[in-house]
């Protein structure tokens, strides 16, 4: 079998995760950016199988901060290579064996369980919630997940052995702050997502969903012309349905139908055929009895 | 018999306006005034004189004044119509109301409307004559939440002069006396038991008063309990409202020049007139405010007058910037009037918050109408506290003797333990040792494993003798002022119901305290099912606990509110819960969902096991585990243990 062969038994093989676990099916073909990012992503995915770390990696590469690099922590074995092969043409996407390889973002570091399903903006909330906390080091949990999200504020510190003190000089100076994971947006896999994600701050205004089409392109200007025709059907539609609902509503005896209203006249609005059947019925009454 | 409209009270309403909201027909514009602080009022009166009025309107600037005047309507004779109008109620508004109809406790028949002049009005009638003090006491019942009834439990407390008002503190059984009714017959009796007066009155008749309080006779006393200074009327000023997260800055309390008190800073300037009540709406004021500077009022002339504020200020636990000295302070006693100076503008809200609850707690101690007067006369006042068992039941062996030591460090006196063993046994000698240690009535009773939640309270409370019952849990911690700051809140609130909201949260795992936004004191719908103090009889009329596994806090609340009963929720910070680090399984009756839970809507946090203020570390020895490892930074921990996968969609549970 090919390697590339073997590519698209992984892209298929993921997909079929992303669908049994009710994420969107998306191909990671987006426009990335160089490492020199403000904020990394370190997926801790030592102790998880293939198919949980791919359901993280995914949501993080389709969230609206798909442009930061991202490191995938995880020691060689059949299932780092399956994930390898699966990123093998993402070149913001490297995968280090221990946790001293780690690079470190300008100014945050995103570590993040295997297990964990980021939200559209959960990336940008998370930073947000650091910002306005005016916290060093913001802490989620998320139900069902061991370990937590981190977010370093990476500014002064050189490199992850730096980090491995620091936990408690944060917590002992106050600089630690906690949330929940579902006010990111954050979810463990296999549960449902948080019901309601209010995106505050920044992250809101980013919330619009665009859609570009070239009208030189002349399929795209049929398609428009269709949809146009379209809804001028239904606008005159609902304008006779309107003004047959409105005729049926009117009073039998209103001022619309007086001229019409009399007996005789209204035989003689139906015609002959209905006066020969009403003759023929009196008749047969006056014989009968 | 030519009947007149009487205008008692607040003369600054507009009468045609008035006669004309209250519909009072053609006959509304000639009006008899009836000014309730003058003492001629009483010495021409007589208690056998009997007055009629076509409509007799009580106007009142707050719902405080309306208490105070009370009493001295008792000489005020019956009338078709009784009008209670209120200024500056907060239902008072600029959009007049459909009148309302609902049959009062006392049978009489009240329409209430709003009128459009920014009062409100409450019309009291009952199809005959009715007397005025009668119907102004329901109407004032109709304003209020919670148990109407004697604030200072059924004492009976006579004024000979209306300057003694705020003695009575809005107490319905309280009386003016006119001269005649200081000489009983021999065989009647004397109308009050205790008689507060400025001068003692010679009274001739075998029939006399039990006790004669002389206000003016209390100047010298600084213990805190000076007869010179009179009750708070707690149903008017409370605690309830306290902003533990203050939004605006200090105001300054000033003697006005008239004689009364100035807030400089509220919305301009609220002013008291000189002898008007601190109303709840003066205390609404204030409660944005984080401080009330009142170094103005301790240098005003008239330290009596100050120190009354003050105390009402302090009932209402408005944190107050002073220095010590004064002599309004020295009339508060040497407790209170610490707690009064105690407070620091650069205090954290948390600190601030518990010095209020501090100082108002000890006011409430002095202050409360039925305190108060069981210490003038402890031979007639009620001299025993309410007596409160406390329902611990439990399922963990290992909390017993930890739970039962902190109910016995209860400041409250009077209380009992009722220990129900929930399908656990404990060793043999413990039991003994228990008792040995606490200095409570310790009851114990058992109850089987197969037995619901439910059923396990319930025989607690027929093992039960206190007349209040309290809920407490076994893995919480408490502060030594809870008992006491529920009992007092109970009293002041007159809800049926009492608790606080888990404020505090210790998340053993995370190894930190967390604490929900605050909402201060208020009427809820829920409290924390282990801060629940309610009557024996209330809870007995509601049908005991309902006899379900789980959820019977909730089905208590729920029983409370279908009876038309009220539900109140003191101040958090004697409360902290515990949520275990291998919670939900860890065996207890605690409603336990996850840890998202208790970081969802977090306010603030403390890393590390951190308690609030109310709470003294000395009593507790829990030694917390420190963080679960599993939530260490990834830095900071050894390599994960446990292997993460996780089910498909729809496999998992």
């Amino acid at each position: 079998m090919t390697d590339l062969a073997v590519t698209l038994d992984v892209h298929k093989q993921i997909r079929q995760w992303q669908q049994e676990a009710g994420l969107p099916v998306v191909d990671l073909q987006q426009p990335r950016r160089s490492w020199a990012a403000m904020l990394t992503i370190l997926l801790d995915a030592r102790s998880a199988d293939a198919r949980t770390a791919a359901l993280s990696i995914s949501s993080i590469l389709t969230g609206s901060t798909q442009r930061n690099p991202l490191q995938v922590l995880i020691p060689d074995s059949e299932d780092s290579v399956l994930l390898e092969q699966w990123l093998a043409f993402e070149p913001d996407v490297r995968f280090v064996r221990t946790v001293d390889e780690a690079v470190l973002g300008a100014q945050y570091l995103l570590v993040c369980p295997a297990g964990v399903v980021f939200g559209s903006h959960s990336v940008q909330a998370a930073v947000e919630a650091a910002q306005e906390s005016g916290a060093r080091l913001l802490r989620a949990v998320v139900d069902g997940v061991s370990g937590s999200l981190e977010l370093w504020d990476t500014a002064g510190l050189g490199s992850a052995a730096d980090l491995s003190a620091a936990e408690q000089g944060i917590r002992d100076d106050g600089g630690e702050r906690w949330v929940s994971g579902a006010s990111l947006g954050a979810y463990a896999a296999g549960r449902p997502a948080p019901k309601m994600f209010l995106r505050k701050g920044a992250a809101g205004r980013f919330d619009v969903h665009v859609v570009v089409k070239d009208l030189k392109d002349p399929a795209a200007r049929r398609d428009y012309e269709q949809q146009i025709r379209q809804l001028e059907s239904e606008l005159a539609r609902a304008k006779r349905h309107w003004w047959q609902e409105a005729s049926s509503a009117a009073p039998a005896g209103g001022t619309a139908r007086r001229p019409f209203g009399s007996v005789p006249l209204r035989a003689v609005r139906k015609g002959p055929r209905y006066l020969a059947a009403r003759t023929a019925l009196r008749l047969r009454r006056w014989t009968t009895g | 018999m030519d009947l007149t409209n009487t205008l008692a009270g607040s003369y600054d309403f507009s009468l045609p306006q008035l006669a004309t909201a209250l519909k009072l027909g053609p006959k509304a514009y000639e009006w008899a005034l009836e000014d309730l602080a003058d003492p001629a009022r009483i010495d021409r009166g007589s208690g056998t004189q009997q007055l009629w009025h076509d409509n007799f309107v009580l106007a009142a600037q707050s719902l405080a004044q309306a208490r105070r005047w009370l009493p001295l309507l008792s000489l005020s004779g019956k009338a078709h119509r009784v009008h209670l109008v209120l200024r500056d109620h907060p239902a008072a508004g600029p959009e007049s109301g459909p009148p309302t109809v609902a049959q009062l406790r006392s049978g009489l028949m009240v329409a209430g409307s709003a009128a459009p002049a920014g009062y409100v009005a409450v019309t009291v009638s009952a199809g005959n004559w009715v007397d005025v003090h009668r119907a102004v006491a329901a109407a004032l019942t109709h304003f209020q939440v919670g148990r109407p009834g004697s604030v200072v439990r059924g004492l009976r407390i006579g004024l000979t002069d209306p300057v003694h008002a705020a003695w009575a503190a809005g107490d319905p059984l309280a009386r003016s006396l006119t001269p005649d009714m200081l000489e009983p017959e021999e065989h009647d009796i004397f109308p009050v038991d205790v008689l507060v007066a400025a001068t003692a009155p010679e009274i001739t008749s075998v029939r006399r008063p039990a006790r004669i309080i002389l206000p003016e006779s209390g100047l010298a006393d600084v213990d805190g309990w000076s007869t010179a200074l009179p009750p708070v009327d707690v149903r008017s000023v409370s605690p309830r409202g306290f902003e533990p997260y203050p939004g605006s800055g200090i105001v300054q309390a000033v003697p006005a020049p008239d004689g009364g008190v100035a807030f400089d800073g509220v919305h301009g300037t609220a002013v008291l007139a000189p002898g008007e009540p601190v109303g709840a709406h003066t205390v609404a004021a204030l409660r944005p405010h984080s401080y009330v500077d009142i170094a103005g009022l301790l240098s005003a002339s008239d330290q009596r007058s100050a120190s009354v504020v003050i105390s009402n200020l302090a009932v209402a636990g408005i944190p107050m910037l002073a220095g010590p000295g004064s002599r309004a302070l020295q009339l508060l006693g040497p407790d209170l009037a610490a707690a009064v100076t105690d407070f620091d503008a650069q205090d954290t809200p948390l600190r601030r918050e518990s010095k209020s609850i501090d100082m108002r707690r000890l006011a409430l101690d002095l202050f409360e109408p039925a305190a108060r007067w069981a210490r003038w006369v402890p031979n007639l006042a009620q001299p025993e506290p309410a007596t409160v068992s406390v329902l611990l039941a439990t399922r963990r062996a290992d909390r017993v003797r930890e739970a039962v030591r902190q109910i016995d460090r209860q400041s409250w006196p009077a209380v009992e333990i009722v220990l129900v063993l929930h399908g656990i046994e404990l060793p043999d000698g413990e039991l003994d040792r228990l008792r040995a240690e606490c200095s409570r009535d310790l009851v114990v009773r058992t109850a089987g494993a197969e037995q619901v939640l439910g059923q396990v309270l319930n025989i607690g409370v027929a093992a039960a003798s206190g007349e209040l019952l309290a809920k407490m849990d076994d893995d919480d911690w408490y502060g030594r002022n809870h008992l006491r700051d529920l009992v007092q809140a109970r009293r002041y609130s007159g809800a049926d119901l009492v608790g606080s909201q888990v404020e505090f949260v210790y998340l053993e795992d995370l190894d930190i305290l967390t604490r929900r936004p605050a909402e201060g004191e208020r009427y809820c719908h829920h409290v924390a099912g282990g801060t629940m103090l309610i009557s024996r009889q209330d809870l007995a009329d509601l049908g005991g606990w309902r006899p379900v596994h789980r959820a019977v806090d909730r089905c208590l609340l729920q029983a409370v509110e279908a009876a038309g009963g009220s539900i109140y929720r003191g101040h958090g910070q004697n409360y902290v819960m515990h949520r275990y680090g291998d919670a939900p399984g860890h065996g207890g009756h605690t409603w336990a969902p996850e840890m998202e839970t208790f970081l969802q809507n977090s306010s603030e946090q403390w890393d590390g096991f951190v308690l609030p203020p109310q709470i003294d570390a000395a009593d507790i020895s829990y030694r917390p585990p420190g963080r679960s490892r599993r939530l260490r930074s990834i830095f900071s921990a050894a390599e994960p243990e446990l292997q993460t996968s996780f089910p498909a969609r729809g496999e998992h549970s």
